[in-house]
């Protein structure tokens, strides 16, 4: 860095030293075109007039072989100036702003490769797209029958279950309805056969009944019951 | 608790029937007995005086030998029934003399048997059925009489624990049970 600096340094100073001689060349210019310089600088402006008039009379500016030979000597430093002092640094900028790009563009390559990669991963997948929908679609399908198929089952099941149910208490319902016609059909039959009964033994029923009770204890050893 | 009372009945009853027989006059003692139970059973305010414990003993006591002279003029069944009464037992006078009853007719080699009739039988049917189940038990049958018309028709014997029926009511009953079953 310190040397850096000191190379900058000495392109500065060379550059003043070319500037410094560029400038003296032009006033010795001006001093040969001009004779004696506080006297023109009185009459500048009619100089500049006449100058102007004759500029116009002559049509194109002439050569001063002199003028030139010092400009090329002038441009020639200037170069060698710059040559000597900048070309290194220069060189070192252009060399390390090369391997930025370098750099730069090996990145690059890098970012498009994986880009590409990334690309072609997309676009098979892409291609596999339809089938992964198509198998989605197949298993969602057959997901779909099975829970069919299963709530069929179910409600068949519970139909069959409630059709047994109901079945088992309309046969109950039936034989309570049965036993208690049954009962109550009893009921009223011997409730007439008692009325009937009532008016109608007599004396000699009661003789009659009252000898088959007789000849039931006489002749039936199981007759009648322990209490 | 009812059978324990006729245990306990039983065994006072079994008491006064030895005491008897070794005097050789127990179907007296056993008549006695039963007409001081008849009595006892049929007055409700002689029971009301020997078990209500606000009276003293001693005028349950006066209470009682004012009436066993005329009802049980024996000294065995006199004690007997002060015995129950010195004992708080006097309720168990009728199951003591049912119980002393059992084991006259046991002795005497007789049985007691309930004939139940809808109407009133005369005493040639009643011989039948006396005869009828004398055969059947093989014993002296003494008959009892009740009416019940809820029979309809038919007799109904009781002799101990064996009851015989011939009721038209069972009959029906019993047709009642086919015709459901």
């Amino acid at each position: 860095m310190k040397r850096t600096l000191g190379r900058v340094w000495l392109f500065g100073a060379a550059l003043g030293f070319a500037l410094l001689l560029a400038g003296t060349s032009a006033r010795a210019e001006e001093e040969i075109h001009g004779g004696v310089g506080s006297a023109r600088t009185d009459t500048a402006a009619e100089h500049v007039e006449a100058e102007h008039g004759e500029h116009e009379e002559e049509g194109a500016p002439s050569i001063d072989p002199k003028k030139l030979g010092l400009q090329f000597l002038n441009f020639g430093v200037l170069v060698f100036i710059l040559v000597k002092f900048g070309g290194g640094a220069i060189n070192k900028m252009l060399k390390s702003r090369h391997e930025q790009l370098k750099a730069d563009l090996a990145s690059a390559s890098e970012l498009r490769a994986a880009a590409e990669a990334k690309l072609k991963k997309q676009e098979a997948r892409l291609a596999t797209l339809e089938n992964e929908i198509a198998d989605m679609r197949r298993n969602l399908k057959a997901e779909a029958e099975a829970e069919k198929a299963r709530l069929i089952a179910a409600s068949e099941e519970r139909a069959a279950r409630i059709k047994a149910e109901t079945t088992f208490l309309i046969e109950q319902q039936v034989r309570d309805a049965d036993q208690r016609l049954r009962r109550e059909s009893a009921d009223a039959a011997l409730k007439i056969a008692e009325e009937i009964l009532k008016k109608s033994i007599g004396a000699a029923d009661q003789q009659k009944l009252l000898e088959t009770f007789v000849g039931d204890v006489e002749r039936r050893p199981d007759a009648g019951r322990a209490v | 608790m009812a059978a324990l009372g006729g245990s306990i009945a039983r065994r006072y009853a079994k008491a006064l029937f030895e005491i008897g027989v070794a005097e050789g006059n127990y179907e007296k003692l056993g008549q006695e007995l039963e007409d001081l139970a008849r009595a006892y059973g049929e007055s409700a305010e002689l029971r009301l005086a020997l078990e209500n414990p606000m009276i003293k003993p001693s005028e349950k006591t006066a209470i009682l030998k004012a009436l066993l002279p005329r009802v049980a003029p024996s000294p065995s069944v006199q004690r007997f029934a002060q015995l129950l009464l010195e004992r708080g037992r006097i309720g168990l006078l009728r199951g003591a003399a049912r119980a002393y009853r059992t084991l006259a007719d046991e002795r005497a080699g007789q049985v007691r048997a309930t004939v139940t009739s809808a109407a009133a039988l005369g005493a040639p049917e009643l011989d039948r059925v006396r005869r009828a189940l004398e055969a059947r038990t093989g014993r002296k049958v003494i008959v009892q009489t009740a009416v019940d018309p809820g029979l309809i028709g038919g007799v109904v014997a009781r002799v101990g624990d064996l009851v015989l029926d011939g009721s038209v009511r069972t009959q029906l009953e019993e047709m009642r049970h086919r015709l459901l079953n």
